[in-house]
């Protein structure tokens, strides 16, 4: 591996700015490593090496617009883009080339960042991928998902930063069992418009950022962030400098810690251990823990099933009546339930997330907490062969769906590794629209630890 | 007991209407998704939602 590989957006900007490096020598750097580690993670659905060459020619013929200038990204594919295929992993979409890139492929592109690649997704971000992505850590072990590909690759250094994303915890679940970073912003931070058809969830999606660094998440969201025309639930008010966050200490910040029961079973021991030393960590760091406990948690994964289940079916119908064949079979059958869930349901899904939401709310202003910390995955990642996605989806998102459900930030970090040296991710949820803190708290925690800075055997 | 037969019941009909079956015919794989989805989902339709919205989207920044 190259070390230009393994450089902060920072680091690059500065060594682009001396001319010690360039987009063109940065492009090549990420194929070779793509070519490298391809054979063994298949985490790219689609490289466009020649697009990205000419960009970076391009790029490096420009004067600098920013940090993300000249620098190689890669996008889950259910996210449309106009130079590539976009096939959310389904024989359906075989071919699919959108008219026009996604809203957030074309902020980052304005910011002068390069496509090389469309990472692999579970057909329609939902059941599996065949063959899976693998966990580079371990190739036996599950990557996470949906966002299967974006965690393999930002691990394995085959990206700088990719885009997922997240319905009950696709960006933060790969990111954990994959030892990066993986920031989920609140629901209307980043616009959404440029989903393939057949693969969105409108009232819990979120596109998601995967990177190897917290500051690196920070320049990509003030990328991104903002109105999208094409999505009427976007934020509308003014996108802070998230990189000018305060750096250093946690003094006098208030950190939720939920009681475990809260989200149903208690984390493996490797799991519990490392979070245990988290909270050491942020308390060395000077924030004051404070246990809570959250009223009506239980419902969030019955309400985020619920949800999920019934809109991810928009929008196959008539698929499933003339083309059932070209779907995987649990795929097919898992839109199938979506076209006979009940809207009762969904109903009291709605009204159970409103509750949720007033619950978390009541917590913040009582406790004066900033923000809550949790495990984000329950386990460590388990060997693909044993992986039943239907059976352990509730404890898959177990920690992670009941913040794309209420709709709040919420960012995984690497916080320890166990004795078999699989990463553990520590999860950081803030209040709605408050990312800054959120990535504060996890930018002073990644200062004070180096877990980040640890490379998979590949 | 009147509970399962009534929700017995919700399931054969949603699979008739659904022109995923056809009435009198099964679908196997289906009615266990199906059942194992109410079964988690059963839940909510438990609770007291007086002052709770039912928003179709989530907006925090009015």
């Amino acid at each position: 591996m190259n070390e230009l590989n393994t450089l902060s957006l920072d680091d690059i900007a500065k060594r682009m700015s001396t001319g010690e490096i360039t987009s063109v020598r940065l492009v090549e750097a990420f194929l070779e490593r793509i070519a490298e580690t391809e054979p063994h993670i298949h985490a790219y659905a689609h490289v466009g090496a020649e697009q990205a060459l000419a960009a970076a020619r391009k790029a490096d013929a420009e004067s600098p617009r920013g940090p993300l200038h000249g620098v190689p990204f890669a996008v889950k594919d259910v996210v449309a883009s106009a130079d590539m295929p976009t096939e959310a992993n389904s024989r359906l979409l075989r071919g699919h080339r959108p008219e026009k890139d996604a809203w957030v492929i074309q902020k980052l592109r304005a910011a002068g960042a390069i496509l090389i690649g469309k990472h692999v997704t579970h057909e329609f971000a939902t059941g599996q991928d065949e063959p899976p992505s693998r966990n580079p850590w371990n190739l036996a072990c599950y990557p996470g998902g949906s966002s299967a590909g974006g965690g393999a690759s930002t691990a394995a250094r085959s990206c700088q930063f990719a885009l997922g994303t997240d319905a009950g915890g696709s960006v933060r679940v790969p990111a954990a069992v994959t030892g990066v970073v993986g920031l989920k912003p609140t629901f209307g931070r980043i616009g959404t418009g440029g989903h393939v058809r057949g693969a969105s969830v409108p009232t819990v999606g979120h596109i998601g950022i995967l990177s190897r660094r917290v500051r690196d998440a920070m320049h990509v969201l003030n990328a991104v962030a903002g109105e999208d025309p094409a999505d009427p639930t976007t934020w509308l008010g003014p996108v802070p400098d998230y990189p000018a966050a305060p750096a250093g200490s946690l003094a006098g910040m208030r950190l939720g810690v939920p009681d475990f029961g809260n989200f149903g079973p208690a984390p493996d021991a490797p799991v519990a251990k490392a979070f245990a030393r988290a909270l050491d960590t942020l308390r060395d760091l000077g924030a004051d823990l404070v246990g809570i406990e959250i009223d009506r948690m239980e419902l969030a994964v019955p309400a985020a099933t619920a949800i999920i289940t019934a809109e991810i079916g928009f929008g196959h119908e008539d698929w499933i009546n003339t083309r059932p064949h070209l779907y995987h079979d649990a795929v097919r059958q898992f839109l199938e339930l979506s076209i006979v869930s009940p809207a009762n349901i969904l109903q009291a899904a709605y009204r159970a997330r409103h509750a949720l939401q007033q619950s978390v709310a009541a917590v913040f202003r009582r406790t004066g907490i900033q923000a809550i910390v949790t495990p984000t995955f329950p386990a460590l990642a388990m060997p693909l062969a044993e992986l039943d996605a239907e059976a352990d989806m509730v404890r898959l998102i177990q920690y992670t769906c009941p913040w794309s459900l209420v709709g709040q930030p919420a960012i995984s970090i690497p916080c320890g590794f166990s004795e078999d040296n699989l990463p553990v991710g520590l999860q950081i949820v803030g209040a709605p629209l408050d990312e800054m803190t959120v990535c504060r708290v996890a930018c002073a925690f990644e200062t004070a630890t180096d877990w980040h800075e640890r490379q998979p055997p590949l | 007991m009147q509970e399962r037969e009534s929700e017995a019941d919700q399931i054969r009909y949603l699979l008739q209407l659904s022109g995923l079956t056809v009435p009198g015919e099964d679908v196997p794989i289906l009615r266990k998704l199906l059942e194992g989805h109410l079964s988690i989902t059963r839940v909510l339709l438990e609770q007291d939602y007086t002052d709770c919205v039912p928003a179709a989207g989530v907006r925090w920044h009015e």
